[in-house]
C-alpha cells in the first residue's frame, strides 16, 4: 500500500487571499530485516 | 455585501451574500478560471503552470475573515451579524475535464489527505464552529466552473442540520449508551437490502430514511467523528469506496450523474461530542433519466419530504451495476 507526504506551499494572492499548493511524495517502505545487535 | 440574519421562528441564520450575483457563470473552456495559468495565456486564480491539489480562498465568499458591516442595524428580534468565517475552494486536478470519478485511487487518496488537512487547520481557529467540506456537481445542481472543484464552509455557527444530528444523536447515546450512527449501520448490514456497496472500513446504503431515490449515505464501519481519526487504511478505503460509489452513479444511466456531497464531521468547537459518527451524504437530483426531484411545497414549506421511489428497490439497481 502506497503511502504519501503531503507538502504545503502557501502564498498571497494579490487581492490579499491566501492560496495553498498541495504535493505529494510517496513515502519509502521501510526495509525489513534484523537490526544488527549493539556491541 | 455579506451578513447574517436571524430566522427568530425556525431559529437558525440566513446568510446574504449579495456579491456572489457577480461570480463567474459558466465561462468558456480556455478561460476557465480554475486551470494552471499557461506562460503568456490567460491568467488563472492558480499562478502556476501546473499543479497536484489547490485550495484557496473563494473570490466570491459567502463568510469571509474580515466581514464588512451589516447592511441593516439589527435588534433584539430581527438579529443580525457580521458573516465572519472562511469559503475555500479545492481543486482535485489541472485537468479541466472530467469529474472525481475520473481521478485515480492514489488522486482521490490525496484528496482525501488534504480535506483532512483543510479540516484540522480550519478547526483549530477559535471562531471556526464548523468545517463543512462538500461538493455540487453538475449544471443542474447551479455549479458555474465545470472544472472539478469543491468547496469549505468555515462557519462560525454549527448549522441547523448538523445541530439536530448531533442532538439525536446525543439523546439516542443517553437512552441506550451506543452510538445511533452505529446502530443503524449495523442494522442496514443485517438487513442488507440497502446496502450499495462496501469494504474493509465503510459502507454505502441508501439509507431507511432517504428522502432522495438515489441518496447514498457512506459510513465508516468504525466509530469516529471526523477525517482527522482515520488510518491509512481508513484513507485509502474510503477513497476506494467513494471510487465505487461514484462510478455506479456514472454507470446507472451511463452517463456523468450530478449530486450534492456534504461531509457530516464532528463540530470544531472545543466541545467534545462522542456520540456523533462520520459520515458523507450523497443527494443525486434525479428520480429517473430525465425527471428532477424537485423540492416543491411540501418539501420546502413543510419540511417534510415526498420520496417517489422505495430505498430498496433503488439501492438494488445501484448493487447490481458492474464496476
Amino acid at each position: 500500500m502506497k503511502e504519501y507526504e503531503m507538502q504545503k506551499k502557501e502564498i498571497h494572492l494579490p487581492d490579499g487571499r491566501y492560496l495553498i499548493f498541495y504535493s505529494f511524495i510517496e513515502k519509502k517502505a521501510k526495509s525489513g530485516g534484523k537490526k544488527p545487535c549493539p556491541k | 455585501m455579506s451578513e447574517m440574519r436571524w430566522n427568530p421562528l425556525l431559529s437558525e441564520w440566513v446568510v446574504t451574500a449579495t456579491h456572489r450575483q457577480d461570480r463567474t457563470f459558466l465561462p468558456p473552456k480556455d478561460y476557465c478560471p480554475l486551470c494552471p495559468s499557461k506562460p503568456g495565456g490567460f491568467p488563472t486564480e492558480v499562478p502556476a503552470s501546473n499543479y497536484e491539489i489547490v485550495c484557496f480562498e473563494n473570490r466570491f465568499p459567502t463568510f469571509r475573515q474580515n466581514p464588512g458591516e451589516p447592511s441593516v442595524e439589527g435588534d433584539d428580534l430581527f438579529r443580525v451579524r457580521k458573516s465572519r468565517g472562511i469559503c475555500e475552494v479545492v481543486l482535485y486536478t489541472p485537468r479541466h475535464e472530467g469529474t472525481l470519478t475520473d481521478l485515480s485511487l492514489d488522486e482521490i487518496e490525496k484528496l482525501i489527505l488534504v480535506w483532512t488537512d483543510r479540516y484540522r487547520e480550519l478547526g483549530k481557529r477559535k471562531e471556526i464552529k464548523y468545517v463543512f467540506i462538500f461538493e455540487n456537481k453538475g449544471e443542474i445542481i447551479g455549479v458555474t466552473i465545470p472544472h472539478p472543484h469543491g468547496q469549505i464552509y468555515a462557519f462560525p455557527c454549527i448549522p441547523p442540520l448538523i445541530q439536530r444530528e448531533l442532538a439525536a444523536s446525543k439523546k439516542y447515546h443517553r437512552k441506550h449508551g451506543a452510538c445511533l450512527l452505529c446502530d443503524i449501520l449495523g442494522k442496514e448490514r443485517a438487513d442488507g437490502r440497502r446496502l450499495v456497496c462496501e469494504n474493509g472500513s465503510f459502507t454505502a446504503v441508501i439509507p431507511f430514511y432517504a428522502r432522495y431515490p438515489y441518496e447514498v449515505h457512506l459510513f465508516s464501519r468504525r466509530h469516529l467523528g471526523s477525517l482527522a481519526e482515520m488510518t491509512s487504511k481508513e484513507q485509502r478505503d474510503l477513497a476506494g469506496l467513494l471510487k465505487d460509489l461514484l462510478l455506479r452513479y456514472d454507470g446507472l444511466w451511463g452517463r456523468s450523474l450530478p449530486y450534492m456531497m456534504v461531509m457530516h464531521q464532528s463540530p470544531t468547537d472545543g466541545k467534545a461530542c462522542p456520540h456523533y459518527h462520520f459520515h458523507i451524504e450523497f443527494y443525486p437530483p434525479y428520480r429517473t433519466p430525465d425527471k428532477l426531484k424537485f423540492l416543491a411545497g411540501c418539501e420546502s414549506g413543510a419540511g417534510t419530504f415526498i420520496n417517489d421511489t422505495l430505498p430498496e428497490e433503488k439501492a438494488a439497481e445501484l448493487r447490481a451495476l458492474k464496476v
